[in-house]
């Protein structure tokens, strides 16, 4: 099920009556409907998963309880070991077994032998990647003794399979989502009108933006050799609007209907194009990721304690597994390398801090040297992009070949001035919106309410007019 | 939660009144088009003797006002530029809803194209999107998931993007006749085309889709009484014998099959050719000549509808 679907604009208001009407003020009712609507939407999916997420959670939830009441050290580790092999040895079975093996035919060759592995057909299960963070994180903390075992399985389950983040995130930890499970909610007015807000922004994001930026991206990456380079550098702008708009989209509407359901989930994009450095972008891009890497992988490595050689270490550690999270191909491994190498200078220069709040917070325009900084952050994100959208490493390669050449210096091909209109009124109004949790929160809420409500029939036309086909979240291949 | 619900009442009538002006413009819609063939056909304006169907070889290369002429038959040209055989079924299957069905139909095949998957070969939507005030046509458009299902209860949701374009740009297929044929009398934007060497025909690569249409579309034929005939059109190459057998193996025994007369010299001229696989207006008169005098000699002449209103 979509969230851009016909089937979740009919899903979700009859989950949001049954919670506010049918189990009102009967938390433990409102938590059963949640984690029945949850794996509901899942099933949806492919209901053969649904067994693969239902025992992935009960295993999270008894070894948590197991590594607590353990009086051994032996017995925790046993447990806590336990819990993190099988998670990863499923992950590593469904999205990344067939890499592997790949791999070893591929160098092997390489020295004149050939060996017969076994590949398997599988279907990635939606979500793995995303679901299995949340367990690990749970059973990490209660290792690490930050948190207690959930002694409830229906709110431990509805931590993990809450169905707004559960295909796509954001990543939540156990200490801001449990806790919010388990208090008593109350309908809540701005709040709800809040989270319709940002639904709406995210369609704007995924439907108007993303794909019609999709299809231009599609056509220029998938007939590459035929286009000048300056087309292809249309392509890479084109992506780079896609999967922010398909990405963030996504965790707009994902924020907003929990918000519906009085759950505030964790912020996963902050204006990351406005970023005056990479070290300024990692923290506001995909953020409930970055910070799981930064809590479970980087500080435990020694995170930036140690001398230099350590930090750049554990830079490119963080930024290699980022990238191959995201999927079993050379092209993620690449496109993580290669945000660790932009990063390597502030790292180096101890500037990786310098920007923290977004770029002109008391002023409409940023000075000369931040647009500058600005333009240059985004052009280097730009060109990662396009070995993240490349299909294999060769392709990625003749991609930014095709770029350099003589007909860099030409006009491209293929430049829809509809969607170029739409990318810059999007930009201008997140410009005008980059102080707020999301563009439109407060646009035009001091005017008379007649605008702000003729803006959001704007919005809801423009998700009519410019529906493509209905396309998937690139994400959930994730 | 009151308030929350009388807000969005209130939202959603202001957005009710706000969609209901598209109206006037799903109403303007149609009139920007230049080729009115789909709306005639849903209003029930096309009721002929002989209709043509194809994609651009049966737009271009048969002049439907000729055939008329040589046989005193009434005849429509119902071809479209690019379209598949999926379209040309949904083209049928309007025409034979709205109008009164036709004694003849001249099915013009692309060749190799015709069954295999071809990027140049599409359903239309391009065509329906104007007609969405037609309840059929944008039905037609949710169930091929081209809008979505808020077309049914708003109207702003059966707009496209296509739908403000102001001004379309004229090319050679919109110079439309009155009959629906479409004049090819310009020069080739591209005239050193070279004479096609023919590859062999695989059946491997045809579509079970495409087969399927083209099987639904001789029996509707049957049932309905309509005299079908595949027309094989010139092209600037030999005509794939292998094709024509494997068209021959499909053919139901009533359905009746008309090959261009591969002895006539001008097929192997490029005077009479617009580019390798389209005729021009000079070629096309020839072809239709050559039609007209089958149908002649094939057919009873006594019309059923007379010459009635035409585009």
């Amino acid at each position: 099920m979509l969230f851009n679907s016909i089937n979740f604009a009919i899903f979700l208001p009859i989950v949001f009556l049954l919670y506010w009407f049918v189990a009102k003020n009967n938390l433990k009712f409102q938590n059963v409907l949640l984690l029945v609507a949850s794996y509901y939407f899942y099933a949806c999916w492919d209901f053969r998963f649904l067994f693969l997420l239902i025992f992935s959670t009960l295993l999270d939830y008894y070894s948590g309880i197991k590594i607590e009441n353990s009086t051994t050290e032996k017995n925790r580790k046993f447990w806590f070991w336990l819990s993190i092999g099988i998670n990863l040895g499923f992950l590593g079975v469904f999205k990344y077994y067939n890499f592997f093996v790949d791999s070893i035919q591929d160098v092997v060759s390489v020295f004149g032998h050939k060996i017969d592995m076994w590949t398997i057909k599988v279907i990635l299960p939606v979500g793995i990647s995303f679901y299995t963070f949340h367990g690990l994180s749970y059973v990490i903390d209660i290792y690490k003794k930050r948190i207690v075992a959930e002694r409830n399985f229906i709110n431990y389950a509805v931590f993990v399979c809450y169905f707004p983040l559960l295909v796509a995130g954001p990543i939540e930890r156990a200490t801001h989502l449990l806790p919010q499970i388990k208090k008593k909610r109350t309908f809540n007015y701005s709040q709800a009108v809040d989270g319709l807000r940002q639904i709406l922004w995210g369609l704007f994001k995924k439907i108007v933006i993303a794909d019609n930026c999709a299809e231009y991206a599609n056509l220029i990456f998938n007939n590459s050799d035929d286009y000048s380079g300056s087309t292809l550098i249309m392509g890479a702008l084109f992506f780079t609007f896609q999967i922010y708009g398909d990405f963030s989209g996504y965790s707009d509407i994902a924020l907003g209907t929990s918000r519906l359901f009085g759950m505030e989930l964790l912020k996963n994009f902050n204006f990351p194009y406005f970023s005056r450095d990479i070290a300024e972008f990692w923290r506001r891009w995909h953020i409930s990721l970055s910070s799981w890497f930064k809590d479970y992988l980087y500080i435990p490595l020694g995170g930036s304690v140690g001398g230099l050689k350590m930090k750049i270490r554990n830079t490119f550690i963080i930024f290699l597994v980022s990238g191959f999270w995201h999927g079993a191909n050379w092209t993620f491994i690449v496109w993580g390398a290669l945000n660790a190498l932009y990063f390597l200078p502030s790292l180096l220069l101890n500037t990786n801090r310098n920007h923290i709040e977004i770029v002109a917070f008391n002023r409409n325009f940023p000075t000369f040297k931040e647009f500058f900084s600005i333009l240059v952050t985004f052009g280097l994100t730009v060109f990662a992009w396009i070995f993240f959208r490349a299909t294999s490493l060769s392709h990625a390669i003749s991609y930014v070949k095709g770029i350099f050449t003589k007909s860099l210096i030409s006009m491209p091909v293929v430049r829809p001035s509809y969607v170029i209109i739409l990318i810059l009124i999007f930009v201008l109004i997140e410009w005008i919106g980059r102080r707020d949790n999301f563009a439109i929160e407060k646009l035009f809420l001091k005017k008379n309410i007649l605008i702000s409500w003729f803006f959001y029939i704007i919005l809801i036309m423009l998700c009519f007019i410019f529906n493509t086909k209905e396309q998937v979240f690139i994400y959930f291949q994730f | 939660m009151k308030k929350f619900f009388k807000t969005l009442i209130l939202f959603f009538i202001l957005f009710f009144i706000v969609d209901k002006l598209f109206y006037f413009k799903l109403n303007k819609l149609p009139n920007q088009e230049n080729d009115k063939r789909l709306e005639l056909l849903i209003n029930g304006e096309i009721n002929k003797d002989i209709i043509i169907l194809g994609s651009s070889r049966a737009q271009n290369n048969i002049f439907a006002y000729l055939i008329e002429k040589k046989t005193n038959m009434s005849c429509f040209n119902l071809g479209y530029q690019g379209s598949n055989l999926d379209f040309q079924l949904f083209v049928l299957k309007t025409l034979l809803k709205y109008n009164a069905k036709p004694k003849h139909l001249l099915l013009v095949l692309d060749d190799e194209k015709e069954l295999y998957t071809d990027k140049s070969l599409n359903f239309r939507f391009d065509r329906l999107f104007p007609l969405v005030k037609y309840n059929y046509y944008y039905q037609e458009l949710i169930e091929r998931k081209q809008i979505s299902l808020f077309a049914n209860f708003f109207y702003s949701a059966r707009l496209n993007k296509n739908s403000f374009k102001f001004l379309r740009s004229f090319d050679h297929v919109d110079k439309l006749l009155p009959c629906g044929s479409a004049s090819l009398d310009t020069v080739s934007p591209n005239p050193n085309f070279n004479f096609i060497k023919n590859k062999n025909y695989d059946e491997k690569q045809e579509l079970p889709e495409k087969l399927k249409q083209f099987q639904e579309i001789q029996q509707i034929c049957k049932n309905k009484g309509i005299k079908l005939t595949y027309i094989f059109p010139p092209n600037f190459k030999h005509l794939n014998k292998q094709f024509e057998n494997r068209i021959d193996k499909l053919k139901f025994s009533s359905t009746n099959k008309y090959v261009y007369n591969k002895n006539d010299k001008r097929y192997f001229e490029k005077p009479y050719f617009y580019n390798e696989s389209h005729l021009n207006d000079r070629g096309a008169k020839v072809f239709t000549n050559e039609i007209a005098q089958f149908l002649n000699k094939n057919h009873e002449k006594s019309s059923h509808y007379p010459h009635k209103k035409r585009i």
